[in-house]
């Protein structure tokens, strides 16, 4: 369905997305997980055309994708990170001219927007300006504007931001729903729990790289059998170090003045290792135990933990 | 699929309409209000002014009290009045002195008193265009008890000269509100007028071309006010540029199978057809609520000129708006460049009036073309054949402002 090969932007000096190649078939839920910054709302928008890639190559059923094109274009269906909706018109103003972009018309048209408003729950709002909606509801009107012409690609760049709970229960929904349908859907998030639910497969990015591919069990397993474990306190790089040669199966991950990650093999060791610390006098403020997680993988990979 | 792009547009204005009718409210409002007071309070420096030398023949306290009308109030700021014996006034108009002549004759007064027609003539200067025009419209109002009318105009326009004081700009409310005055106020004044005791006869020495022979001063002041707010009615609407880009929904356009070009061309239809509705608003407004008259049979050219002039305007605005990569640099910048091609193009102070250097400058504006268009048509009557070089300046600056716009906006990145 989708093909991306060795993709590269860079905005200025700034690397934005670094020579990138992941592949999608249909039906596919494919996760993008990374920190804001990581470069995925470049690389959605090198494949919908608004941005010309550097480097690298974008196919769509094998045809290279270029702006001349407008039959590729149908295929797609985008749903940008930022509400894109005429706020002085209502919800069927807004879907209906959304759809017949994609020249859909007439009684197809005014069926599909009623199911779609069915699904997402604004049926009954339908006829008020958007201006009037929660952003919960902007979010899911945002997002069914872009699957009114049922694109067999579906780009949805992170459509769970800054909504409540339940709203975001029904948009994940939507999403699996429409996927089951037949769809390839490309997801961005920086939410690891709906990358994990949500994805049949993901690629963790971060600064324009995919560090690494595959489904949530592929990806826990780069982290093996290790637990994570986080000190923070008040301590050097050095008094680490010096601790750490004597447990030669502890490993390192990251570490700064105040701040270490260590793995370790199963739970083994650590309680020794933590009373040696405590031992050689060091103050601890906070240690946290990390089970094989998307978590702690993303953690290994990148070094820091996905937070905002 | 442009046209869908445009309708989606036009739906959008329509979401609005209180606010479209206030815009176009602003050039009769505007128009109105200069015919009331020639031009503001006089501290702008850019009141006309009208040398107008006055023989009084009738001599009397009623004479006497149309003689003190020029020396009051707004009136005094304008008008340079002097009395000059009988008989000695027509020479200085021929000598280029003064703007005009006004001569009460004798019997005035007695005439009024038992309800006989009289006149009072006006002795116009050729050589000036304008002036004359100023001095023969207040005589009229004069005449027709026109006095009471201003005074009648004085509350409306303190209202709006405190609101801008005030704020600097009226709000939207007090625009309303005023206009509702002014409309309540023009009804009023109609009841005075009843048919007016006193007739002017009106005199332009030996013209060999009679200048503005017809027409109400609103009309002539409509004509360039009324392009002048096109401008900044587009100026207005263009922002719809950045709207678009600022709530993504044009990259949402840009990605679907419409795509970037179309999405521009259908921004300069929607430009082009807002305004030209506008415009044509504001002319049917000046028709029928201020009576402003032109002959039928230049209905025709009249609505090309129309047609031509937001053709042009719209293409002038976007190729302006194309150069700006945000909202407020163009709200800083494009409201300067309107104001200077207005001032240039007789927009706002008619040409006649501009001084000699910035006359010469004046062709340059497409402003200019648009409103001398409307001044053949609306005041001299010129039909086709006057009009061939307006119509083709016009579509000249029309097609390569869009077409110089289009190419801008082509290099411009989609984000
Ligand atoms: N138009 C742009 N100009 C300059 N830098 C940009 C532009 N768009 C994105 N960037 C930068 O590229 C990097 C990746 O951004 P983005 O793709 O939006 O990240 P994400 O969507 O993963 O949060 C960021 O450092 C961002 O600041
Ligand atoms: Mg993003």
């Amino acid at each position: 369905m989708l093909n991306v090969q060795n993709l590269a932007k860079s905005f200025g000096n700034l690397v934005a997305v670094d020579h990138i190649s992941f592949e999608m078939s249909k039906g596919e839920i494919f996760g993008f997980l990374g920190p804001n910054g990581a470069g995925k709302t470049t690389t959605i928008n090198m494949i919908c055309g608004l941005l010309t890639p550097d480097a690298g190559s974008i196919f769509i059923d094998g045809e290279e994708l270029d702006s001349g094109k407008p039959q590729l274009r149908k295929k797609l269906g985008i749903v940008p990170q930022e509400i894109a909706l005429y706020e002085d018109l209502n919800a069927y103003e807004n879907l209906a001219f959304w759809g017949r972009l994609y020249s859909l018309g007439g009684a197809a048209l005014k069926k599909r927007m009623d199911e779609l408003l069915q699904i997402a729950g604004l049926q009954e709002r339908a006829k008020d300006r958007v201006k009037t909606y929660s952003g919960g509801m902007k979010r899911r009107l945002n997002m069914i504007a872009g699957m009114l012409h049922r694109p067999e690609l579906l780009l949805l760049d992170e459509p769970t931001v800054g909504i409540d709970p339940q709203a975001r229960h029904n948009i994940l929904q939507i999403v699996r729903d429409f996927a089951a349908g037949g769809a390839a859907i490309l997801y961005t998030t920086h939410y690891l729990d709906e990358a994990e639910s949500l994805c049949d497969r993901l690629a963790i990015i971060d600064h324009g790289r995919i560090l690494a591919a595959g489904s949530a069990g592929d990806i826990k397993a780069i982290v093996g059998e290790n637990s994570l474990i986080k000190l923070n306190g008040s301590f050097t790089r050095d008094d680490i170090n010096q601790l750490a040669v004597k447990f030669p199966k502890i490993k390192i991950e990251a570490i700064k003045d105040g701040e270490v990650i260590l793995s370790v093999p199963g739970q083994d060791g650590t309680g020794a290792l933590i009373e040696e610390i405590i031992k050689s006098g060091v103050k601890i403020d906070n240690l946290q135990i990390k089970e094989p997680s998307l978590d702690s993988a993303f953690i290994k990979l990148t070094g820091r933990e996905l937070r905002d | 699929m442009t046209w869908l792009l445009v309708k989606k547009d036009l739906l959008r204005l329509s979401k609005h309409p209180v606010g479209f009718l206030l815009l176009l409210a602003a050039p009769i409002f505007m128009a109105s209000l200069m015919g009331f007071v020639f031009g503001g309070d006089g501290d702008n420096g850019m009141t006309p002014h009208v040398d107008l030398v006055i023989e009084d023949h009738d001599d009397t306290f009623v004479s006497g009290f149309i003689k003190s009308a020029f020396r009051h109030g707004k009136m005094a700021e304008m008008f340079n009045v002097s009395e000059v014996d009988s008989g000695k006034g027509r020479a200085l108009v021929e000598n280029d002195k003064v703007s005009a002549l006004l001569i009460i004759p004798k019997g005035f007064s007695d005439s009024l008193w038992q309800k006989k027609t009289t006149e009072l003539t006006l002795v116009k200067n050729p050589s000036q265009a304008f002036a004359p025009k100023i001095a023969e419209e207040t005589v009229k109002i004069l005449a027709e008890g026109g006095d009471r009318l201003l005074r009648i105009a004085d509350r409306p326009i303190s209202a709006i000269r405190a609101e801008i004081a005030d704020t600097n700009s009226p709000s939207d409310e007090s625009v309303a509100a005023i206009a509702v005055m002014i409309n309540a106020m023009m009804q009023k004044s109609a009841d005075l007028i009843f048919t007016p005791p006193i007739k002017m006869k009106e005199k332009t020495i030996s013209t060999d071309e009679q200048i503005y022979d017809a027409g109400t001063l609103f009309s002539f002041f409509l004509t360039g006010v009324a392009v002048m707010f096109l401008y900044f009615i587009l100026n207005g609407m263009a922002a719809d540029y950045f709207r678009e880009r600022d709530h993504f929904t044009m990259r949402r356009i840009i990605v679907s199978p419409a795509g970037k070009a179309r999405y521009y061309f259908s921004k300069h239809i929607y430009l082009f057809l807002a305004g030209l509705a506008s415009f044509v608003l504001v002319w049917i407004f000046g028709f029928i609520v201020w009576g402003v008259r032109m002959p039928l049979q230049l209905a025709s050219p009249f609505l090309l000129l129309c047609v031509l002039i937001a053709f042009s305007a719209a293409g002038v605005i976007s190729f302006l708006y194309s150069f700006f990569r945000t909202r407020n640099q163009a709200a800083a910048v494009t409201p300067a460049v309107i104001l200077l091609l207005s001032m240039l193009g007789g927009g706002m102070i008619p040409v006649d009036s501009l001084p000699n250097f910035i006359k010469s400058l004046t062709i340059y504006s497409p402003v200019y073309w648009g409103v001398d268009g409307l001044q053949q048509i609306i005041i001299n009557h010129e039909s086709w054949h006057e009009l061939t070089l307006h119509f083709g300046v016009l579509t000249g600056i029309a097609l390569v402002a869009t077409a110089a716009s289009f190419f801008v906006q082509g290099r411009k990145a989609s984000l």
